[in-house]
């Protein structure tokens, strides 16, 4: 009796150092992406959009994509830096679309109410949207939504700023 | 021959303004649409290779309660109950199987705040047939849309 509960601790202690040693060891990184500027033309009153396709490798600069293994949205910033500011608009929204025909278009990040005034506005994240398999694509494109108070024939000049949360795999 | 040369030159303005004129077979189904109770319209356009459709006109855009644009407070995530009706992105990721027919997409009812599986018939150039289904195809609503 005494032997085998002898046996089935050594069995359990082998088997957590077994577990141990193939558990992957990830560390979170920030990954800020260049600002991209994108240019609203034809803008009626109501949802206009723009979208941008960006190579995910430029994209994150030196971050092995290999080695994702998970990835959030930290942030996104939305900016208008002219006199009107982001006056014209109610609201913002952002996409993620990846390429297959399986990574279907997620909402990540929409505005609460815009400030009279304000040239900037920091997008509210939505919780657990998970999207590294967006980044593990060749290219990601990125949706803005703006809802414009009315039309606008001057065309509109919006910059986006986003910052990832990446788990990255440290297992060489 | 000057007159031959004439008509060549009229000839290759021709081709060039009708093949920069015609819409793709795949591309017909963008434009603006209007769901057979007149309540709203949705203007498709494409964003990569897929087909997604937003609503761009309500016939009641005013909330009767808040007295405020309405808001897509049927939506299961909280987070997102906030956003504008008017603007919300409805058919999301269809892309173009031939025949007139646009697949593998999604729809939005906001009234219910559920998302249903949806297939796109264009019957003919004015005529949308929308399917919202459950799993298979069979189960489900027809609507029928016009451009407008």
């Amino acid at each position: 009796m005494k032997i085998n509960f002898v046996k089935g601790l050594l069995l359990a202690a082998t088997l957590g150092v077994g577990l141990s040693s193939c558990s992957v060891a990830t560390k979170t990184v920030e990954a800020e992406v260049a600002t991209q500027t994108l240019l609203f033309e034809d803008i009626y009153e109501g949802g206009n959009e723009k979208s941008i396709t960006l190579n995910v490798a430029e994209m994150l600069g030196d971050v092995d994509i290999t080695k994702i293994e998970g990835a959030t949205i930290q942030s996104i910033l939305v900016s208008k830096k002219d006199s009107l500011g982001l006056s014209e608009i109610n609201e913002a929204k952002v996409q993620l679309l990846g390429e297959s025909e399986d990574l279907t278009m997620v909402t990540v990040g929409v505005s609460g109410e815009i400030k009279e005034g304000s040239q900037e506005i920091e997008l509210s994240i939505l919780d657990e949207v998970e999207i590294a398999k967006y980044l593990k694509e060749e290219n990601v494109t990125l949706v803005l939504d703006l809802t414009y108070i009315k039309d606008q024939e001057v065309p509109q000049n919006y910059e986006v700023g986003i910052k990832f949360d990446l788990e990255m795999n440290e297992q060489k | 021959m000057r007159r031959n040369i004439l008509i060549a030159l009229v000839a290759l303005f021709t081709m060039s303004f009708v093949s920069t004129t015609t819409v793709s077979e795949e591309d017909r189904v963008m434009g603006v649409w209007m769901e057979s109770t007149g309540k709203a319209k949705v203007k498709i356009s494409k964003i990569g290779s897929k087909y997604f459709g937003k609503i761009v006109w309500l016939k009641e855009p005013t909330d009767p309660e808040t007295k405020l644009p309405k808001t897509d407070k049927n939506n299961p995530n909280a987070e997102l109950q906030g956003v504008k009706l008017k603007g919300l992105r409805i058919f999301k990721d269809f892309v173009y199987t031939g025949d007139g027919v646009w697949e593998k997409g999604t729809i939005y009812d906001s009234r219910k705040g559920k998302t249903y599986d949806c297939k796109i018939t264009m019957i003919d150039d004015n005529t949308l047939e929308i399917r919202g289904f459950i799993g298979i195809s069979l189960i489900g609503r027809t609507d029928t849309w016009t451009r407008q």
